[in-house]
């Protein structure tokens, strides 16, 4: 009874969040919508630091080098509550938003191959919905005139990765991706007066752009340094519009398009068995972002900085009690959006808690953040975000290594 | 304890989500930035420009020509007050099995009967049965009297309250049915229409199935009765030459008659402004308003019917040529709906910006609105149209 009921909250829970939409009004100016940097569960609570973390509940997510430490097949999914609150002067609006962010399933190779992986993942979000209005009188007629866009997409990847230890000195890795930026918005003009008449001019904007990731991790002791980039090909995109009102067709224009690459690096230290510390540095090369369609706004490399550490506070003792065995996480983050005036900044506080001899780990991760613009004084958002994810690992085979959880 | 703490995040969430309680779909927070990466999406003035009202010319209406069948499945014969006679037509089936029953049987005489439908009202009319085959390429031609078959008596019955017509066909509708009779049974069916006509001065609603009782003798030389009844009816309403010349510069409509009703409206500075305009480019919306006054029967409760209207630069001189352009152009059209009584009055506000998109690209001077009865029944008589007021046009633009 109790736990069917859990189920109908849960269940509830994930269709009234499903109908949420969060727009940054802040990402109309961006190229692909506000950028989401890239985390397994693992890492969202260290400020999503992990370019330099071995964990193969990671993955390839932060870096596919990674995987050359595997040593049981995993998956990983995040899924992400999102709640924006926008500030404009003395107004506020409220949003909320629910996105599955990650899937990610590796697998270790027989004989110390390596390993393969593979994973979905979600990189940026373009929804917004805004709307202007006004009110004409013409001929003693009052009519209201309204003018709105609205965009929903985003860019969205799948990767197919493979990584390799070289005798546990330096671990390297390597992944095909392909993305899909898709965009759909319609510019709406309306008057409604005694009738309403609406003219929507709607753009289907979608581009599919291969890529490749490559990353390489070199422990030390109790440090591990990790480096890794992602680069895009150029490809072309297609942009089909359709307006209600014209009575002409509009054939679809191609142009050339290609994704920003970006490099990170990072690195962790293990203090004790109890407390790890990890922080990364990256930099998305927007100045290496084209588009034949233009930009609206001149576009700035992007850096972003997040640091983060984990306690646990008895790792390794044999009959602990449960909250002994629970990852704390704490993390802070600073990023820069595409535009040299434009930052958000965020703290996360979260949880690891391990299941079944901690072959299951469920990350909670509270992130609470700012979105700003130096350009516009008056305007910011604040967003706070719930997010879970769910790891699991079983182990098909002993590899030669030996393992330590 | 994970159940505790996985509860404890549901619930904050739940909470959470619920304290947003101005969470809605779209924001007008964030127009600076809107505004600076493009101007117009924010900016009203160079996305809406307003022309005033267009003028109106001349009104008429066009009826159907030739005045061919109405396609209604009841009959309504007689003269309207205003000088419109409507005839109608039962058609009836003689099937190959009837004619194979009777093969061996001589048709003696036909007795053609109907029925008035349910009227309070007492009528009287005489009703003409005439040959429709020789009249049916159009209702409104005069009957030959060659043609007549019979000529029914009204009989009213006080204890059944009904009002019956009854006669038995003469020769010449008697040699036509023994002909039909006579024919090889090899051929599926035999069909014979016959036309109702009366010069009766109110309207009389019959009954749609009228009864032929054919009397046979038999080899045996014994009497047999038996009858078929009509399967289908029609009726058309005419409009006399003079009524006609009337309505023509009238703005009427009718479903009786498919008469529609025609405005011309003057576009001239409709253009020339937009000319001026030069950041507009299209129409986003024009409000067409028009009153009717209709014409109903006293006794018909309050009901719902529809228009068509429909705005070309072609000046359509009849209505049959209308109604397969109103038909080709459904997308075009629009319907006006309200709940009316007698002699009703209403207000109809419709958008008419489609009909005006398309004609951009030509510009012509002058437009027509055309507006007819989409109702299919027979309840409407008429309806009156004031002057459309087509106003408040919006202009706007693709940018």
């Amino acid at each position: 009874m109790k736990i069917s009921l859990i189920k109908s909250v849960v269940i509830f829970t994930i269709s009234a969040f499903s109908l949420l939409n969060a727009q940054s009004m802040l990402s109309y100016q961006y190229p692909t919508g506000i950028p989401l940097i890239s985390s397994g569960g693992q890492s969202l609570s260290l400020g999503r630091t992990g370019v330099g973390i071995q964990n193969d509940f990671l993955s390839m997510s932060k870096n596919p080098a990674n995987l050359g430490s595997l040593r049981a097949s995993v998956f990983s999914s995040v899924i992400s509550y999102d709640f924006l609150n926008i500030s404009s002067s003395d107004s506020r609006s409220v949003q909320g938003h629910f996105s599955p962010q990650l899937l990610s399933f590796a697998f270790p190779l027989k004989n110390s191959l390596g390993a393969i992986a593979f994973s979905l993942e979600q990189k940026s979000n373009a929804d917004l919905f805004f709307h202007t209005d006004n009110r004409y009188t013409v001929n003693n007629s009052i009519y209201d005139v309204k003018l709105g866009t609205k965009r929903t997409g985003g860019i969205s990847c799948w990767q197919l990765g493979y990584g390799y230890s070289f005798r546990k000195t330096a671990q390297i890795g390597l992944t095909y991706e392909r993305a899909y930026f898709n965009q759909k918005s319609n510019n709406y003009k309306q008057i409604a007066g005694a009738l309403k008449a609406t003219q929507n001019d709607s753009i289907d904007f979608h581009v599919a752009q291969n890529g490749v990731r490559g990353g390489i991790m070199m422990p030390y002791k109790k440090a591990t340094i990790g480096l890794t980039g992602e680069y895009f090909f150029i490809s072309e995109a297609t942009k089909e519009r359709f307006i209600n009102t014209s009575n002409q067709d509009i054939s679809p224009v191609k142009a050339d398009f290609k994704l920003a690459p970006s490099l990170s690096v990072g690195a962790s230290y293990q203090f004790t068995q109890e407390l790890l510390a990890a922080a990364d540095l990256g930099i998305t090369l927007w100045n290496e972002f084209y588009s034949g369609f233009g930009t609206d706004i001149p576009l700035d490399n992007a850096i972003n900085v997040s640091a983060g550490c984990q306690y646990i506070p008895a790792p390794n003792l044999l009959a602990p009690k449960y909250y002994q065995i629970i990852q704390y996480k704490a993390g802070l983050r600073f990023a820069q959006m595409p535009k040299s005036t434009a930052y958000e900044c965020a703290a996360n506080l979260g949880l690891g808690l391990p299941l079944q001899l901690k072959t299951c780990i469920i990350d909670l991760n509270f992130e609470y953040g700012r979105r700003y613009d130096r350009d516009y004084d008056h305007y910011y958002e604040e967003f706070f975000s719930l997010q879970f994810g769910i790891n699991g690992s079983r182990k098909w085979y002993q590899t030669s290594g030996t393992s330590s959880y | 304890m994970i159940k505790k703490i996985f509860i404890s995040t549901l619930v904050a969430g739940i909470a959470l989500m619920t304290s947003c309680s101005d969470m809605n779909g779209s924001t007008n927070l964030g127009s600076d930035i809107v505004k600076t990466s493009d101007p117009d999406k924010t900016n009203f003035s160079s996305n809406f420009s307003f022309f005033d009202t267009i003028p109106v010319n001349f009104v008429k209406s066009i009826a159907r020509e030739n005045d061919t069948a109405i396609g209604y499945q009841r009959i309504r014969v007689g003269l309207s007050a205003t000088k419109r006679e409507s005839r109608g037509m039962y058609s009836f089936l003689l099937s190959k099995a009837y004619r194979a029953k009777h093969i061996k049987d001589t048709l003696k005489s036909v007795v053609i009967n109907t029925q008035q439908s349910s009227d309070t009202l007492k009528k009287t009319a005489v009703l003409s049965i005439y040959d429709y085959t020789n009249n049916r390429l159009s209702f409104s031609k005069p009957v030959a009297a060659a043609d007549l078959f019979a000529t029914m008596q009204c009989n009213y019955d006080s204890s059944t309250d009904l009002e019956t017509y009854r006669d038995t066909l003469n020769t010449t509708g008697f040699s036509m049915i023994k002909t039909a009779h006579a024919t090889d049974t090899s051929v599926t069916n035999t069909r014979f229409k016959v036309l109702v006509v009366t010069d009766y001065d109110s309207l009389v609603t019959l009954n749609p199935g009228a009864e032929l009782v054919f009397t046979y003798k038999s080899a045996a030389n014994t009497v047999i009765l038996d009858s078929i009844t009509s399967d289908s009816c029609n009726h058309c309403i005419i409009e006399s030459d003079t009524l006609d010349n009337t309505l023509n510069t009238l703005a009427i409509t009718s479903s009786e008659t498919g008469r529609k009703s025609v405005f011309s409206l003057d576009l001239t500075a409709l253009w020339d402004t937009l000319a001026k305009r030069t950041d507009f480019s299209t129409v986003l919306s024009t409000y067409l308003t028009i009153e009717d006054s209709v014409l109903v029967p006293s006794d018909t409760s309050d009901t719902t019917f529809s228009f068509d209207y429909y705005i070309s630069p072609t000046l359509f001189t009849d209505a049959n040529s209308l109604s397969d352009t109103l038909g080709s152009n459904r997308a075009l059209s629009g319907s006006v709906k309200y709940s009316t009584s007698f002699t009703a009055k209403n207000t109809h506000t419709v958008q008419a910006a489609p009909f005006f998109r398309s004609m951009l690209a030509a510009k012509p001077d002058k437009a027509y609105l055309y507006i007819a009865n989409a109702n299919s029944n027979m309840i409407i008589q008429e309806t009156f149209w004031k002057n459309p007021v087509i106003k408040d046009i919006t202009f706007t633009n693709f940018k």
